[in-house]
């Protein structure tokens, strides 16, 4: 009996030294659980939940591309950023979002990265426009809680 | 029979006391406030001034608002001593005390904390005299929201890019036609009225204007899918109330500007909501950003060298922009 108990903490100990590829996979649930959260955060248009996703002091760069000419970088406050998705949902009809293919990625220093391009199609004003975003998300978590700390985008409006 | 007696004699006192009271206001001046707002008699601004009356009786003033949709015409009727006060923005104010009425100078506030402290300064007696100039004294400010930049196309990403653009200025402010001279942009002459149409129909490309306009006016319509609007106040825009100091008690521009500075933060409030709601709503890029502020700095020296913005102000509203950041360059050199 005693014999058990001592292989079972053998076992579990092994198991929770075992970064690779356990921990990865467990990282890459996670973040796909986040992107998840995220998605229908955009689709049901909630606020509060769009809102707990970004930590306070996140950090949001935007590469904004013009046609035929080069981006122009933009760092933009959590709240200007959030402002400006409200301030769509609110302005623009038949909003239509679409997620390519997510990559994950986890780094030693226990952050997750998700790299996603997200498009969406909307009415604004009588005219058919939307914006392509090749973002690249980096979580942490903040309280216990996943949060996105830096959000980088690469952005295209039309 | 105390009792009785007791009820007797606060009734008596009572009566007294109204009839006092009605004395005291038959005695208080009538006196008229030419308010101007675009809303007319509705909307938050009027409803705030008709509060003020209501709370100026306690100072032995009766004060009667009349709303004008057409400030020139608000502006005009107070300098005509048709209305003994008028409430008007900082820019036209500026005829009637050059020194409040440069705190909506380009580029003269980057916030509103600061913008706080400034009207909290100006509301302490030690600075009462500046507030009168003549036979005006200003005796109130609120914020009206900083006024920033409405491009009709994102393409014009950059101040160079403004070159040759129509750029609404209202005529009555100088300022605006020299920073546009400046800019190399196209002025095209307006007024509160109607640079708002000018926009939305496309007149003109550019317009500068505080976030309340946006819904009001309905500024979304010209920014439309394609524009933006670019978030560094260029200027921070207030109401003023300006009074014919004479015919107020002594000590009523005092009290005003106690019970205005008590108005900034409900104020501040619809102008933040505002802001909420505004759609391309983006900063400067960031290569950008400390050149805008540059010349935005550039350009307030150069009005005030050339007279149209009160030196003694722009020394003060720059004291109140190195408290709130003393790193800032301009903290160490003295050319304002």
């Amino acid at each position: 009996m005693r014999g058990n108990k001592g292989w079972l903490m053998i076992v579990m100990l092994g198991v929770s030294l075992l970064p690779w590829p356990a921990s990865a996979a467990m990282a890459r649930q996670e973040a796909a659980r986040f992107l998840a959260e995220y998605q229908t955060a955009l689709e049901t248009r909630s606020h509060d939940a769009l809102k707990a996703l970004f930590a306070d002091d996140v950090r949001i760069r935007i590469d904004l591309e013009e046609a035929g000419g080069p981006s122009q970088r933009f760092t933009l406050t959590r709240a200007r950023f959030l402002q400006q998705i409200f301030a769509l949902w609110r302005f623009a009809s038949e909003q239509a979002y679409t997620f390519s293919r997510p990559q994950y990625a986890d780094s030693e220093d226990g952050t997750l990265t998700i790299t996603v391009t997200q498009t969406e199609q909307r009415q604004l004003f009588g005219v058919e426009g939307g914006q392509r975003d090749v973002m690249t998300m980096v979580l942490d978590h903040r309280n216990g809680v996943l949060q996105i700390v830096d959000l980088h985008s690469s952005s295209l409006l039309w | 029979m105390c009792y009785t007696a007791r009820i007797c004699v606060a009734l008596i006192a009572g009566w007294l006391g109204a009839l006092a009271c009605a004395a005291a206001l038959a005695d208080s001046p009538a006196r008229s406030l030419c308010v101007f707002s675009v809303q007319g008699t509705q909307g938050e601004l009027f409803g705030q001034m008709r509060d003020f009356a209501v709370a100026a009786q306690t100072q032995g003033v009766t004060l009667t608002p009349r709303a004008l949709v057409d400030e020139r015409i608000a502006a005009e009727d107070f300098k005509a001593d048709q209305c003994d006060a008028a409430l008007l923005t900082g820019i036209r104010a500026r005829a009637f005390n050059p020194f409040a009425g440069s705190i909506d100078a380009i580029g003269g506030l980057p916030d509103y904390d600061a913008l706080r402290t400034l009207i909290t300064l100006l509301a302490r007696p030690e600075l009462a005299p500046r507030m009168r100039q003549g036979p005006y004294e200003v005796a109130g400010i609120m914020p009206l929201g900083a006024a920033y930049i409405f491009l009709n196309d994102r393409r014009i990403n950059s101040v160079e890019k403004i070159a040759g653009k129509r750029l609404a200025v209202f005529e009555h402010d100088a300022a605006q036609l020299m920073m546009a001279q400046r800019i190399g942009a196209q002025p095209v002459l307006s007024d509160v009225s109607n640079f708002s149409g000018k926009f939305n129909n496309g007149v003109v490309d550019v317009i500068a204007a505080p976030a309340i306009a946006y819904m009001a006016l309905e500024l979304y319509r010209g920014v439309g899918a394609h524009g933006v609007i670019v978030d560094m106040p260029v200027a921070q825009l207030t109401f003023q109330l300006v009074i014919r100091h004479q015919r107020f008690p002594e000590g009523f521009g005092h009290w005003a500007r106690q019970y205005f500075l008590a108005l900034f933060d409900p104020a501040l409030k619809v102008v933040i909501a505002s802001e909420n709601e505004m759609l391309f709503f983006f900063p400067p890029p960031d290569s950008d950003a400390e050149r805008y502020q540059l010349l935005l700095q550039e350009s307030r020296i150069a009005l005030t060298d050339a007279g149209h913005y009160d030196r003694q102000m722009m020394q003060l509203m720059k004291r109140v922009r190195c408290a709130h950041a003393p790193e800032n360059a301009e903290c160490s050199d003295a050319r304002e």
